[in-house]
C-alpha cells in the first residue's frame, strides 16, 4: 500500500507546475574590419548576421560604441532592433559615412543586446537580475595624417567629445532597459506595468505601447495601472520613438480560467490525492471491519466448540 | 590499234566500277566507326544564399547553395560523380587536405544504377533534402545545399577558401574545376545563458536585512571559430527609488577555456563590476592560431565557460523596503586579440 502512495504522490509532482526558465543565446557572424581612411568624405558598407541560439524568440536591439561621440556618428545600423525566431538569423547592414575627422586609430564597437521575448515578466517581490547576452563587432579605424590634416587636423583637441569611462560604453539606452510586467492576467484586473532605465531617468519620450489582441494599440506612461478587459495575448513594448528596446507579452485568460491556470494541476492532484486517502480509508475501514467480524465469527466458533466440549465432557444423565 | 587502245581504257575504267560492288559481298563488309572521347565539362560554377544570391563571404553554419553547371553530351545520365572541395586555402597557396570540420569539406554527388546519392565529408554538412540535380540537354544543374561547420577557419583579411570540383562521366572521364575563391566569416556563439537570475533571500520577510542561501550558477558554451574575450557589467537592483548596490553581490569566473586568461580579480569571488571589465580573455587564441596543415590542431566546440554569482560569502542586504528589484546585468562577448589562424 505503501509504495501505491508512493507512486500516485510522484504522479502528482509530475503535473505540478513548474517555472520555466528561457535560455538565453547568440551568433554573431562578420568580419572584423581594419579600415584605413586616406580621404574624407569617406565611406563603407559592411553586414553582419545574428544567429539566434535562444529556446525562444529574441529581440536584438543594436547599439554603436566608440569613444568619441563624433565618430560614434558616423555609423548607422540598419535595422536597429530585430526579432528573430528560435534558431534564426538576421543579416544587418552597417554603413560607415565619415564627412570629415582627426588623425588617430579608433575602435568602434557594433553591440547587439539581446532579449528574451517570452521571457519572465514578473518575479514576485523577489530581487531579479534579467542577465542580458551582447556580442559585439569590433571595426577599428585608421585615419591617415594626410586625411586628418586636410579635415578637421591631426591631433584631437582634448574637449567635451573625450570619452567620460576608459572603457567605450553603448551609447543607446537599450542596454540598460527594463519592463516589468505580468505574463498572465485575468479579465478585469487591474495590473502595474512598469518600464524604464536601470540607472537612469527614463527620458520623456520613453513609453509603454500596449497592442492588444484585435491589433489596437495604446501608448502609455512608464509607470501605468492597466485594466485588461480583452482576452488573448498582448504584447507590451517599451519603446523610444526610433527604436523598441524591450517586448513582452501578457497573457489575459478568462476570470476563472486565469485562476486556474497556475495550480489547476495542483487542485486536480490535490483531488486525486483526497479521493485516494478517502478510498484508502474506506478500505482500512473495510478491512478492519472485516477483521472484526472474523474476530466474532472465531469468537462464536469457539464459544460453540468450548459449549460442545463441555457438552461432550459432562456425564450425561442416565436414563436419556 | 587507237581503237584497240580506247576499248582497253573504257573496260578498265569498267572494271575499276565495278570491282568495288564485287567486294561489297556482305559477307566481308567490316566497318568501324571511331569515336572520340568527349569529356564533360563547365559551364560555371558559384555559391549562392538560400534566396540564390551570390555570396562570396560565407557564415559558419548557414546553409549556402553551391551550383554546379556542367555540359556533357551525352547529358545527365552520363555523368557517375561530382566531387566539390571546399578549403581553406591559407594565402592562396595551399591545397586541400584531408577532409576536417575545420579546414576541408568534400561534397559528392554520384550517380549509379538510377539512383542518386549525395554525401558529405565529414558527415552532416549537406542538406539533403534541398540538392538536386537538374537534365537539360546537354546541361546538367547540380545544386549541393551544404554548411560549413561553426569552427571552419575564417578567412580574415589575407586569407581565402577555395572551391574546386571534379566532374566524372561513366567512362571514366574527368574534368576539374578549380579554385573559386571565397571567404568564411567570424563566429563567436554563446548559448545557454539563464534569461534571469532570482536573487532572492531564505528569509520571506522582506523588510528583514538577508542572505543568498547558496550561490547561482550562470553557465554557458561559447563556440567560435577565432580567439573570444568575454566582458561583464552589472547594475543596481532597483525598485523605484529604492535601490541594492550590485556590489553586495560577487562574481567569480569559475573556468577557463582552452588557449584563454582568466581577468585575476574575479579568479576568486569579486565585486559586481559596474563598468564594463573583461572577464576572459582571448579564449581560444592559442587553439585557434594553429595551423590547420599542421597535425594536432584543437577541435573548440565543446568550450564552456562557467560563472558564479556569488552571494554566499558574507554579503548582506541591507534593509530594503518590499517589493520587486531588477536590474540588468550583460555579458559580453567579442573576438578576443591574435591572429587566426
Amino acid at each position: 500500500m505503501n509504495t501505491r502512495f508512493i507512486l500516485v504522490l510522484l504522479f502528482l509532482f509530475l503535473f505540478m507546475p513548474c517555472p520555466s526558465q528561457a535560455e538565453m543565446g547568440m551568433g554573431i557572424s562578420g568580419r572584423t574590419e581594419a579600415l584605413v581612411i586616406e580621404q574624407f568624405p569617406y565611406v563603407y558598407e559592411g553586414r553582419f548576421s545574428i544567429h539566434n541560439t535562444s529556446d525562444t524568440a529574441c529581440l536584438y536591439v543594436l547599439a554603436v560604441a566608440s569613444p568619441y561621440e563624433d565618430v560614434t556618428e558616423w555609423v548607422a545600423v540598419s535595422p536597429a532592433a530585430v526579432e528573430i525566431a528560435s534558431n534564426g538569423y538576421a543579416d544587418i547592414k552597417y554603413t560607415i559615412a565619415a564627412p570629415g575627422g582627426y588623425t588617430g586609430d579608433y575602435d568602434i564597437r557594433i553591440i547587439a543586446n539581446g532579449y528574451a521575448l517570452s521571457g519572465e515578466g514578473t518575479t514576485g517581490d523577489r530581487p531579479v537580475s534579467y542577465l542580458q547576452t551582447s556580442g559585439s563587432l569590433r571595426i577599428s579605424v585608421n585615419v591617415t595624417h594626410n586625411a586628418g590634416d586636410a579635415s578637421l587636423g591631426t591631433t584631437r583637441p582634448h574637449e567635451a567629445d573625450a570619452p567620460a569611462a576608459e572603457d567605450p560604453q553603448p551609447v543607446d539606452v537599450g542596454s540598460q532597459a527594463y519592463l516589468d510586467v505580468p505574463t498572465d492576467v485575468s479579465v478585469g484586473t487591474a495590473v502595474r506595468l512598469r518600464g524604464g532605465i536601470i540607472g537612469h531617468e527614463a527620458p520623456a519620450s520613453l513609453c509603454i505601447v500596449l497592442s492588444s489582441p484585435m491589433g489596437e494599440s495604446y501608448a502609455l506612461p512608464t509607470d501605468y495601472t492597466y485594466t485588461f478587459r480583452e482576452e488573448g495575448v498582448w504584447t507590451a513594448r517599451l519603446t523610444l520613438p526610433d527604436a523598441p528596446l524591450v517586448e513582452r507579452q501578457i497573457r489575459v485568460r478568462p476570470v476563472r480560467a486565469a485562476g486556474m491556470a497556475g495550480g489547476a494541476y495542483a487542485v486536480a492532484g490535490g483531488l486525486l490525492l483526497l479521493g485516494f486517502l478517502a478510498l484508502h480509508r474506506e478500505r482500512k475501514k473495510g478491512q478492519k471491519r472485516r477483521e472484526k467480524s472474523e474476530a466474532r465469527h472465531q469468537t462464536t466458533l469457539s464459544s460453540i466448540s468450548l459449549k460442545s466440549k463441555t457438552l461432550e465432557g459432562r456425564e450425561m444423565p442416565k436414563g436419556l | 590499234m587507237y581503237q584497240k587502245t580506247r576499248i582497253t581504257a573504257l573496260i578498265a575504267i569498267l572494271a575499276l566500277l565495278t570491282i568495288p560492288f564485287v567486294w561489297a559481298d556482305s559477307e566481308s563488309v567490316s566497318a568501324t566507326a571511331g569515336i572520340n572521347p568527349y569529356a564533360p565539362s563547365f559551364e560555371y560554377v558559384e555559391i549562392t544564399d538560400t534566396e540564390l544570391s551570390i555570396s562570396s563571404h560565407l557564415d559558419v553554419d548557414r546553409e549556402y547553395y553551391l551550383h554546379v553547371h556542367s555540359i556533357d553530351k551525352n547529358g545527365i545520365t552520363d555523368i557517375a560523380s561530382l566531387v566539390c572541395t571546399l578549403f581553406f586555402a591559407g594565402d592562396g597557396s595551399l591545397s586541400a587536405g584531408a577532409t576536417d570540420t575545420r579546414s576541408c569539406y568534400t561534397l559528392t554527388y554520384t550517380y549509379a544504377n538510377g539512383t542518386a546519392n549525395w554525401t558529405s565529408a565529414p558527415a552532416g554538412h549537406l542538406v539533403e533534402g534541398d540538392c538536386s540535380a537538374t537534365p537539360d540537354g546537354y546541361r546538367s544543374r547540380f545544386i549541393f545545399a551544404f554548411s560549413l561547420g561553426k569552427i571552419a577557419i575564417p578567412s580574415g583579411d589575407t586569407n581565402t577558401w577555395k572551391v574546386s570540383v571534379t566532374i566524372m562521366d561513366r567512362s571514366g572521364q574527368t574534368t576539374t574545376y578549380a579554385d573559386l575563391p571565397f571567404d568564411v566569416n567570424d563566429y563567436i556563439e554563446w548559448s545557454g545563458v539563464p534569461s534571469t537570475l532570482e536573487l532572492s533571500s531564505t528569509c520571506m520577510d522582506p523588510e528583514s536585512p538577508w542572505t543568498l542561501p547558496q550561490s547561482q550558477p550562470v553557465q554557458a558554451v561559447v563556440t567560435s571559430n577565432v580567439p573570444v574575450s568575454v566582458l561583464f557589467c552589472g547594475a543596481d537592483l532597483m525598485y523605484g527609488a529604492d535601490a541594492i548596490a550590485c556590489e553586495t553581490f560577487t562574481l567569480e569566473t569559475v573556468a577557463t577555456p582552452a588557449g584563454g586568461t582568466v581577468n585575476t580579480a574575479y579568479a576568486i569571488p569579486g565585486a559586481i563590476p559596474t563598468e564594463s571589465v573583461t572577464l576572459v580573455d582571448t579564449a581560444y587564441g592559442t587553439a585557434c592560431m594553429l595551423d590547420p596543415t599542421l597535425a594536432g590542431y584543437c577541435n573548440n566546440s565543446a568550450g564552456i565557460a562557467s560563472f558564479v554569482i556569488d552571494a554566499a560569502t558574507g554579503a548582506t542586504v541591507p534593509y530594503v523596503p518590499a517589493g520587486t528589484y531588477s536590474a540588468v546585468w550583460t555579458f559580453t562577448l567579442e573576438r578576443g586579440a591574435g591572429v587566426t589562424p
